[in-house]
């Protein structure tokens, strides 16, 4: 071993770590280069010289930290507090975006409220669903202003039921009513059943939930705990100006119970009411859709097509409909004069006895026209035309099947009705002509029912006469 | 510088005299041919006193380094008060301090250095061999040479004195660390065997060079003399040494890309003076070109022996297998 490092023309280890750090002065650095350039034992010394990753730059903190963590290491030290504080941040974060989240839930806002029931379909089935409400006899809220929170994880879902006004006590529609109100005039095909119960008239009304178009039914019962009651036709106006107790819409016909058990119906979605006098005794409280005729000739998928109470488009109402789509059919054909020219701008309603759905839609140029989306089952196809007569069939419709009816419209003629039978292996359907032959029954499948608060039922198919159960 | 024979409190140093009169001035008292003043203050700003080293000396080491390095000015410039205040002043007088007092061979200083260093020592010292076993042995060999146990004259030396402060205490133990390394690598690697030496082949002989490649080779010792000596350091160690772009940018402190782009435009410049040269030389410039496109393994040149005065191979070299030799021409891409 030498007795001076590197001694001689060698610079020594002071100016080899002076030159690594950059602290000679510039004349010494040059020198110091110009040695290095020349000479590989001190570049191999500088090269050795280098501090390692692992090695820490700050030295008197790093002996003073190890005396504090001592079973730390530098690379662990130097990542631990921006972990930690990277972690905190994360926590403040989350509990931040968790706090705005339940405070918007809270204030019960309606676009929050819709958007939060449009992005969480399908909800529970509303027969199941017992949610209560905070009442209080004089009308005002409850002290807990938000009873929804914390059951079945969809207390964030549900709006808060606006305050209602001190006079009347009706709530103030909910803007998820509204856009359900849009869907059921868009759409009258959808039923949809509400029910609305146990509320004095001064009561707060909790605003409906709306879970993708389709209304949900909750049951309220008339205790201590306060009824959640998402009605989507609430938003209609009853000539009372009281909120809906119950709430049933079948197609355009809406049947509503206020809160002072008056009933009322409307035909046209809601735009004209009118009071239905009460042959019961007693006060209803309930209004609801019942069926018991299905035609045997129906499937069961379009016997659940056909009948849509809201209260089976709970948490499999989603299901259904995709299940529908998916075993749709259509229906499709020409419409000609009897000379054999085609007919343009023909209307063609596709319907069955309960839905009175499809259509109408007009032909084209060619005299085509096509229905989509139509399940499984026998319909009414009735098809007319300015200056001929209406001509009206009957198709049973198979699954995801293309069926055929073509129609030839007469002029003058009697009705006639063409019966177009479809079956499953056929690839059209082959119409036997029946002259004269009447429809299939008519019977309403669907009917309206109300339960009075002594406990009778009431049915009625129009929703105007009644007849006791 | 030998202080070892100096005690603390030998020497007490006199107060500045307050200046009586603007007419007649005092001359500042001076130790070592420094105002006490600044030794004082320095002293104090060292905290010199904690590792048991008295203010004077405390003023003789700082006089021997400002007058051994000349106070950071280059050879045969006379530095003037303030230039030797500023150079002392931006000194890591600390470390300093805790170095000669070290040398001095003071205990608290020890205990001191100890605590402070004797962890990122070993750690360097791990570092730099590669082991844990040999670094632990190369750091406890270093211990014993800075405690000063080889004696001089029949008195204590220790390296510690040859710190000067200009960069840090630790840089000084790692780069002091790699130069016993390389001593011992050295050292060890002379031991040969004589086993593996074999009987003297014998000596083939030259074949004859064309004139061509004669004076190729001329004109690549004529490029590479003419080289800043930056250009070679960064020319050895990229493709003599094979360090990486990493390395060199840790040195010379620069970005790696920036010593990439340096390079690349280094070989750049080194093509166009070679041409130059062999143009110079009496060839054309195809003739030039197609002498650069002669197989490097046809020419005798090394560029080590070009790139560097000194012919003891590199450090990484000789840890190399024995068989492989020395980078020509035909090796690196020069």
């Amino acid at each position: 071993m030498s007795e001076l490092p590197q001694s001689g023309r060698h610079p020594d280890a002071d100016q080899l770590s002076a030159f690594i750090e950059h602290a000679l002065p510039e004349h010494e650095y040059q020198l110091a280069l110009a040695h290095l350039a020349d000479c590989p034992e001190c570049r191999t010394i500088v090269s050795l010289s280098l501090p390692s990753v692992d090695e820490s730059p700050v030295l008197q903190a790093s002996a003073a930290r190890r005396s504090l963590f001592s079973g730390w290491k530098f690379s662990g030290w130097n990542l631990a507090w921006p972990a930690a504080a990277a972690a905190t941040f994360a926590a403040l974060a989350v509990s931040f975006v968790v706090h705005i989240h339940n405070t918007a839930t809270a204030r019960g806002s309606s676009g929050t409220a819709a958007q939060m029931a449009e992005s969480h379909a399908p909800a529970p089935p509303a027969a199941t669903e017992r949610s209560p409400i905070a009442p209080t006899a004089n009308g005002a809220q409850s002290k807990d202003a938000h009873p929804l929170q914390g059951r079945n994880g969809l207390s964030q879902l549900r709006p808060v039921p606006s305050k209602p006004s001190a006079g009347t006590g009706a709530a103030k529609p909910q803007s998820p009513l509204a856009q359900t109100a849009d869907q059921l005039q868009q759409n009258p095909s959808r039923a949809s059943n509400t029910f609305m119960a146990g509320q004095p008239a001064s009561e707060a009304t909790a605003p409906p939930a709306i879970v993708g178009g389709i209304s949900q039914t909750v049951e309220v019962r008339n205790d201590a705990t306060p009824p959640a009651v998402l009605s989507p036709i609430a938003q209609h106006p009853l000539p009372s100006h009281l909120p809906a107790l119950s709430m049933v819409s079948y197609a355009q016909r809406i049947l509503a119970i206020d809160t002072r058990n008056t009933l009322f119906f409307s035909d046209d979605a809601g735009n004209h009411w009118k009071t239905i006098p009460s042959p019961w005794e007693g006060r209803a409280v309930k209004v609801e859709l019942a069926s018991s005729t299905i035609p045997s000739v129906l499937s069961p998928a379009a016997a659940t097509n056909k009948l849509r109470p809201a209260s089976s488009f709970g948490a499999v109402g989603g299901l259904l409909r995709s299940s529908a789509r998916a075993t749709s059919s259509t229906l499709t054909g020409t419409v000609k004069d009897p000379a054999g020219a085609v007919i343009p701008g023909a209307s063609v309603v596709v319907s069955n006895s309960t839905t009175m759905g499809g259509g109408p839609v007009k032909t084209d140029s060619a005299g085509r026209y096509v229905v989509n989306d139509l399940s499984p089952g026998s319909y009414q196809v009735e098809v007319q035309a300015p200056g001929f007569e209406k001509r009206q069939i009957a198709v049973t419709l198979t699954a995801s099947q293309q069926n055929l009816a073509d129609f030839t419209l007469s002029v003058g003629q009697l009705a006639q009705t063409v019966s177009v039978e479809a079956p499953a292996s056929a690839s059209s359907p082959v119409a036997r002509k029946k002259t004269a032959e009447p429809p299939p029954a008519s019977e309403p499948l669907t009917r309206f029912e109300i339960t009075t608060d002594t406990g009778e039922r009431w049915t009625s198919t129009d929703g105007q006469t009644w007849m006791h159960r | 510088m030998d202080t070892a024979s100096s005690q603390p409190g030998d020497l007490v140093l006199p107060k500045p005299i307050a200046q009586e009169s603007t007419a007649n001035p005092q001359p500042t008292p001076r130790f070592s041919g420094l105002p006490l003043s600044l030794i004082q203050e320095l002293w104090l700003a060292a905290e010199a006193e904690t590792c048991g080293l008295t203010a004077e000396e405390f003023g003789m080491t700082l006089a021997s380094v400002g007058a051994k390095l000349n106070y950071g000015l280059p050879p045969g410039t006379l530095p003037d008060p303030a230039q030797e205040a500023a150079f002392l002043r931006s000194l890591r007088l600390s470390e300093l301090a805790l170095a000669h007092s070290c040398a001095l061979g003071r205990e608290v200083a020890w205990q001191r250095f100890l605590g402070l260093y004797r962890a990122p020592l070993v750690q360097a010292a791990t570092a730099i061999t590669g082991s844990a076993t040999l670094g632990h042995d190369l750091a406890d060999s270093l211990y014993a040479e800075l405690y000063g146990l080889r004696e001089l004259d029949g008195q204590r030396r220790s390296p510690l004195a040859s710190y000067s402060g200009r960069g840090s205490f630790l840089g000084w133990l790692r780069t002091t660390l790699a130069q016993r390394h390389v001593d011992h690598h050295r050292r060890t690697h002379r031991e040969a065997p004589l086993d593996n030496v074999d009987a003297l082949a014998p000596i083939p002989t030259p074949e004859p060079i064309s004139a061509e490649l004669t004076r190729l080779a001329d004109a690549v010792a004529h490029t590479l003399h003419d080289l800043a000596p930056e250009d070679r350091f960064l020319l050895a160690c990229y493709f003599l040494d094979r360090q990486t772009l990493l390395q060199i940018s840790q040195t010379i402190r620069v970005h790696e890309a920036t010593v990439s782009r340096r390079l690349k435009r280094l070989v750049a410049d080194l093509r166009k003076h070679l041409l130059r040269n062999l143009q110079s030389g009496g060839l054309s410039k195809r003739a030039a070109e197609e002498a650069l496109g002669t197989d490097p393994r046809d020419i005798e040149i090394n560029l080590r022996s070009l790139l560097q005065i000194s012919q003891t191979a590199s450090f990484s070299d000789r840890t190399a297998p024995e068989t492989a030799p020395a980078p020509t021409a035909a090796s690196d891409p020069l």
